[in-house]
């Protein structure tokens, strides 16, 4: 009943017109710079933070949280229709949405990310509410070799995620990997595979690696496809909203999304970029059809959509309940809330309630408004298929300069941007995914810091990784699921082998 | 002809009139907008200490905005570069320095640059760093931290927020004047070095107070000691320092507000005189105190001072971390 009544006074506070109206335009803010490639809720919210010194803070932090999971919404738009993830979480809608899109299915594809967003981000307020404190305290379970499972977990998780040959998948997370360990190492402060360069210090940023392999390598493919496939595409665009089938198709992806980018979403390092990883590869892994993944089904863009939205809501428990950001939007809305005085940590939920309970009810708001933004646009949207290349192209390489560029307000960044734009151009040409690349990216660093942390913890034991049980688990997962992926794959090899020589 | 002459001789007046304006309009100053270069990642407490500081900086500024302009990564090394790089010595970029970046960053990554290459133009800061322990646990002090570690070389593990960061070289003094073995697991940061020590995977932490002060309000964490000279009045103030438990560490956590070399004196002077007024401006003054930024000021002419007694504590401590 208690929480009844907080969640009352929660609505009752950002039910206030000014609070609405801040709600508003954080989350259209947030689907616009959801939609435009490059251009992240990071460096928005950063932007806009000086803004909000004069408002009242839970105006502030309703506004800037609107930005946040308003972008998560926006970044699978852009992904479906151009083949350009809006945002680092919208990486996997690429392999399915773009495929569906370029059946003319654009319109259910966008139809089921918004409804899922909308699904899955109410669930994940409902669980930021009733589970906020005690999950706050199992996240703090995790220590360095748990983390270090788990991330394998997630990368094991790649061998799900090709449509092709996964020894080239494999190949593509040695190189993303590869790739995590340039710049500065934490453990002993030694800059590494830098090549003298300073800019490089901080390693490779994921905006500009995400843009160039994914946006400026699509603007280079389609120059050398020419724009004739386009105009075919045009032709057939059937429905806009999903139809009861696709429905029937994805609601146990949406469910199953909601819970793994719920619970991913609560450990720091990129929750909702993992989650959609996750997401995904268990949709592949328990279809009846896992063949199909990759040529357009929904429900590879239903989970995927549905985990990183409920991730932004887990993200929150962290911030609110202990005073711990578990990425850079949530370090950006802990600078807000300090910015008002307000000190985040296990003592502001006593001592501000407004704070919390005002953000989840608005939260509720932001991701209704966000549903009746979404699907008024998404005839919009299929429309933007209709402009051709030659205009369309160009602004999608300025957004992405833009974007690489206001993140660090780096012009290096622009280069590595271009080169990998390049590099993803050619491994596109002879067939290698992406989207390993990427995962294997975002864990890697991660990855090595805590292996190294645990090895300290331990004095050089590597059982600590098998003793504790919450690592042990994670690692046996993992185990399986490589072996499990890799054993077909061997075989098929064999089969094909013995028939040639048969 | 003769019309055209006379044309021509408007004209001319009139461009030496622009020439001559364009030369007294650089003697004026400020013409334009100020920058306040920082170099951490946004939202941090230094980018929430600029942005309050700049925040009603205008009227003292003659009516000029200054902005803040976050220059983040090589640790620090990428602002002060920045700053440093020949293009922003007219007086109107500013530089938000501290320890990290004018100490230890150019001795960790190697760069040909020190306080020295900077003229200060007032302190904005001064705070210490310190070591927490679970308040369920047994160190109740300094004094029974430091006698187990020495009942148990190497037992205690403590995170820290990475290598060569300020509060890894207080904890690295520490260990080696009490003369103790104590083994720093470095972290990315503060979430990470505080979560680390809550969840119980390590016996300490070493870092700033201000994400962890909130855990000691809610009796869970305890700090055993502050590494800075004094005790930080505003966020810690009933917490010894380490001087005042009998271990010689002195790690004062100074943030300065400097300009590069080359600036013009008179514009320095302007400078100085306006910052000396912000940090008279009691809403200013107000707001510092609401982020928990325990402001500190001094004028620019005590940099040097200021400067070389930081120099002699931190080189000894950079040294006993091993960088």
């Amino acid at each position: 009943m208690e929480l009844l009544a907080n969640l009352y006074q929660g609505f009752q506070i950002c039910l206030s017109p000014i609070n609405l109206l801040y709600c508003f335009v954080g989350v259209l803010l947030g689907t616009v710079i959801g939609v435009l490639p490059g251009i992240g809720p990071g460096a928005t919210i950063a932007l806009l933070l000086p803004t909000t010194f004069r408002v009242s803070p839970v105006a502030a932090i309703i506004m800037l949280a609107g930005i946040y999971y308003g972008a998560m919404y926006g970044g699978s738009t852009t992904s479906i229709l151009v083949n350009i993830p809006g945002e680092a979480a919208s990486v996997v809608t690429c392999i399915d949405g773009y495929k569906m899109a370029r059946k003319g299915r654009a319109g259910p594809a966008l139809g089921i990310a918004a409804f899922g967003s909308f699904i899955a981000g109410t669930l994940s307020i409902v669980g930021l509410m009733v589970l906020a404190v005690p999950l706050s305290n199992i996240a703090l379970k995790f220590g360095f070799p748990e983390y270090f499972a788990i991330m394998c977990l997630g990368l094991s998780i790649v061998s799900y995620l090709g449509r092709g040959s996964i020894f080239k998948s494999l190949l593509m997370a040695a190189l993303g990997v590869s790739l995590s360990f340039v710049g500065m190492d934490v453990v002993a402060a030694k800059p590494r595979f830098d090549f003298g360069l300073l800019v490089l210090g901080d390693g490779v940023g994921l905006i500009p690696l995400l843009m160039g392999l994914f946006g400026i390598a699509e603007v280079f493919t389609n120059i050398e496809e020419k724009t004739q496939a386009r105009e075919i595409l045009l032709t057939r665009i059937k429905g806009l909203l999903p139809t009861v089938r696709d429905w029937k198709d994805s609601w146990g992806a949406i469910t199953r999304g909601s819970l793994l980018g719920f619970s991913l979403g609560i450990l720091p390092g990129g929750g909702a970029v993992v989650s959609s990883f996750v997401s995904y590869a268990v949709e592949k892994k328990i279809s009846n059809h896992p063949e199909k993944f990759g040529t357009g089904v929904i429900e590879g863009v239903a989970g995927p959509e549905a985990a990183n939205n409920a991730a932004t809501g887990g993200g929150f428990i962290p911030l609110f309940v202990l005073g711990i950001p578990s990425n850079v939007a949530m370090a950006l809305l802990l600078g807000a809330l300090m910015i008002h005085g307000l000190q985040p940590g296990p003592l502001l939920l006593q001592q501000h309630p407004d704070i919390f309970w005002g953000t989840v009810g608005s939260m509720y708001i932001g991701n209704a408004m966000l549903l009746l933004l979404n699907l008024p646009l998404i005839g919009l949207w299929v429309k933007l298929l209709k402009v051709p290349y030659k205009i369309l192209f160009p602004m999608v390489l300025l957004f992405c300069l833009i974007g690489a560029y206001s993140e660090n307000n780096n012009a290096f960044d622009m280069l590595v941007m271009l080169f990998f734009g390049l590099v993803g151009y050619l491994l596109r040409k002879y067939g290698y995914e992406l989207a390993p690349l990427v995962l294997a990216f975002v864990l890697g660093r991660q990855m090595e810091q805590a292996f190294r942390q645990s090895l300290i913890l331990s004095d050089g034991s590597f059982w600590v990784f098998f003793t504790r049980p919450i690592s042990a688990v994670a690692m046996a997962l993992a185990a399986f699921l490589l072996v499990s992926a890799l054993i077909p794959a061997f075989r098929k090899k064999r089969e094909k082998i013995e028939a040639e020589a048969g | 002809m003769n019309r055209c002459k006379m044309m021509v001789g408007i004209v001319s007046l009139f461009s030496i009139g622009l020439l001559a304006g364009h030369v007294w309009g650089a003697e004026a100053f400020p013409t334009k907008p100020f920058e306040l270069v920082q170099p951490f990642a946004s939202g941090g407490s230094t980018d929430v200490m600029c942005r309050t500081i700049v925040a009603r900086a205008t009227p003292f500024l003659d009516n000029q905005p200054c902005v803040v302009v976050t220059k983040a990564g090589g640790g620090t090394v990428i602002g002060s570069k920045y700053v440093l790089d020949g293009y922003h010595n007219d007086g109107y970029t500013l530089f938000s320095s501290s320890t990290s970046s004018l100490m230890v960053a150019p001795v960790v990554n190697k760069a040909n640059f020190s306080w020295r290459d900077f003229v200060g133009i007032n302190q904005t800061m001064l705070g210490s760093d310190a070591l927490f322990v679970r308040a369920d646990g047994p160190f109740t002090g300094l004094e029974k931290f430091i006698e187990y570690a020495k009942q148990n070389p190497g037992k205690i593990k403590y995170s820290s927020t990475g290598t060569g960061t300020s509060p890894h070289l207080g904890a690295a003094g520490l260990a080696a004047v009490a003369g103790i073995s104590i083994k720093q697991i470095p972290t990315k940061g503060d979430a990470e070095a505080l979560t680390a020590l809550l969840g119980g995977h390590v016996m300490a932490a070493s870092m700033n107070p201000l994400s962890a002060l909130p855990h000691v309000a809610a009796g869970r964490l305890r700090c055993v000691a502050q590494y800075g000279g004094e005790r930080d009045k505003l966020v810690q103030p009933n917490v010894p320092t380490c001087k005042e438990q009998g271990v010689d560490v002195e790690l004062d956590l100074w943030r300065w507000i400097v300009v590069p070399k080359g600036v013009p004196p008179e514009r320095v002077k302007f400078l100085r005189a306006a910052f000396m007024k912000i940090f008279q401006d009691k809403e200013t003054l107000v707001a510092l105190e609401k982020i928990q930024c325990p402001a500190s000021y001094r004028p620019g002419e005590d940099y040097e001072q200021v400067m070389m007694k930081s120099e002699k504590a931190v080189m000894p401590l950079i040294k006993a971390a091993g960088l």
